[in-house]
């Protein structure tokens, strides 16, 4: 279940404790006027963290979201980071004393440098006089501070990171060694449109990443408001409608890619695929599986998988099942998604091929224990071949992981009425009713 | 060794080339009769129950 919330209300070094005590895996977001941050758990350790469109480090993302003291935080659990991005095991702990005295010395700072596009030059016979020497920091600084670059050209060419270099300005002109001059002409020139759409791009993404649904689609209609009939703009509003089950809305968002779009995207056919199967349109469907399959999608194993969950929507087993095989084979050595599992085992039972089915799902919770609909399809083969300690053994651990799942309530009755417990079957009949109606 | 490879390269793309033949032209089709517990809603679940084992987010 997402967490959702507000900074004036829980603070983030609150946040970040309770995650860490819960020893949780997810992304927190966190929204303040037009920025976002974001910080990916990986039981209960700081994994990665960023702030969309600064560039700043794990560390430094995290300091800086700590002088966020508004806006919004939603946890998504089990959101993990991009392959490609730097990963860290960080005790959120350890981070929260530095934060604090961050705080403080931001609070300061921000008197004297108020924004980032203020310049400063240097008063260098004011430096020459004084005896006092640099640290290795001003060190850095102090050839860069020129009279035309501002804080934020200071910043990305001492590579200090954002507050040590605020830090370092704030201390020479405590001592007078700089003085403000301006500000500089790039903060009055109005960003270009490519630039804007580039950053709401950006927002857009990571929203989405996290959950935020309506804060993505408007980020992604402000892109689309500034380049028309950009592409990943168009991709981005199809998942968000898919994700709000907006199915017709899904529809159209991918059908502007594939007839305004000359690259082949399997990924965007599958989606539409989707979008036509909830829209009960199977022939649609089946017409853009079809596209996504020969426009480079026959060597991608996740549209291998989705052509099979189409199958089995279809009742068509026999395509299902070569559909997750070409899937497994081009997987390799990695391991295959749940969903994948989920689709073999029930393939493999419809072709009354008992032995694949238990065999596959029994691998399927050994390596994702927590999704009880793997373990409540398992029972039922196990049950279908006979084997019914072992069924009623699975949909007891089944019922664990997920206790208003109806089938497995209605199995552990079948199974209980088996063994004549029959006030205890009865018991469970009217649970998997209840269930089944809500 | 080079042939098994060969011969492995030629059988996924055979493979791949029927599931997309046969997606054109989806039916209700299965080589065996599924057990009956297989073919009650109230026992098993047909859907995966995540939209992220249906839909690809990845622009790609």
């Amino acid at each position: 279940m997402a967490i959702r919330g507000s900074l004036t209300e829980a603070s983030l070094p609150d946040v970040l404790q309770l995650l860490a005590m819960g020893r949780k895996t997810g992304c927190l977001g966190l929204t303040y006027a037009n920025n976002f941050g974001y910080i990916y758990f990986a039981d209960g350790s700081i994994s990665h963290a960023s702030i969309v469109n600064r560039g700043l480090g794990t560390e430094e993302a995290v300091y800086l979201l700590f002088t966020w003291t508004q806006g919004t935080f939603n946890f998504e659990p089990g959101a993990t980071p991009d392959e490609e991005v730097q990963m860290h095991c960080i005790d959120p702990q350890s981070l929260l004393l530095e934060g604090a005295r961050r705080v403080d010395e931001w609070a300061l700072i921000a008197k004297k440098i108020p924004t980032f596009d203020i310049v400063y030059a240097m008063d260098r016979h004011k430096m020459m006089a004084s005896e006092r020497g640099l640290s290795d920091e001003e060190e850095r600084l102090v050839p860069l501070i020129d009279g035309q670059r501002d804080v934020s050209a200071l910043i990305a060419e001492s590579k200090l990171g954002e507050f040590v270099t605020a830090k370092t300005l704030y201390g020479l002109l405590m001592t007078g060694y700089v003085i403000r001059i301006g500000v500089s002409t790039r903060s009055r020139v109005p960003a270009r449109a490519d630039d804007k759409a580039t950053e709401h791009r950006n927002l857009g993404v990571a929203f989405y990443k996290t959950g935020m649904y309506e804060e993505a689609q408007r980020e992604f209609r402000r892109v689309d408001a500034l380049r028309e009939n950009d592409p990943e703009a168009c991709f981005y509003l199809g998942l968000v409608a898919l994700r709000q089950q907006q199915w017709p809305a899904a529809a159209h968002a991918f059908e502007r890619y594939v007839t305004q779009q000359h690259t082949s995207r399997p990924a965007v056919y599958v989606n539409l695929a989707f979008a036509y199967e909830q829209m009960g349109d199977m022939d649609r469907a089946r017409g853009a599986m079809v596209e996504a399959l020969t426009r480079g999608g026959r060597g991608d194993p996740m549209v291998q998988t989705n052509a099979a969950a189409m199958a089995v929507t279809a009742h068509d087993y026999e395509t299902a099942d070569a559909a997750l095989a070409s899937a497994r084979t081009l997987w390799g050595t990695r391991r295959p998604p749940p969903a994948w599992f989920h689709y073999a085992g029930l393939a493999a039972a419809m072709v009354n091929d008992l032995d694949r089915a238990i065999a596959l799902l029994g691998e399927a919770v050994q390596v994702y224990p927590a999704y009880a609909v793997l373990w409540n399809n398992l029972a039922v083969a196990y049950e279908a071949r006979g084997d019914f300690d072992d069924a009623l053994r699975t949909v007891e651990r089944g019922l664990i992981e997920d206790a208003t799942l109806p089938q497995l309530h209605r199995n552990f009755a079948d199974s209980l009425q088996r063994d004549g417990r029959f006030d205890e079957a009865r018991e469970a009949y009217r649970r998997a009713h209840t269930l089944d109606a809500l | 060794m080079a042939d098994e490879s060969a011969e492995y390269d030629d059988f996924l793309t055979d493979l791949q080339s029927v599931v997309a033949l046969r997606v054109e032209e989806l039916r209700a089709r299965q080589s065996a009769e599924p057990p009956s517990a297989f073919n009650d809603d109230e026992k098993v679940v047909r859907e995966w129950p995540e939209l992220t084992g249906r839909i690809m987010e990845e622009f790609r």
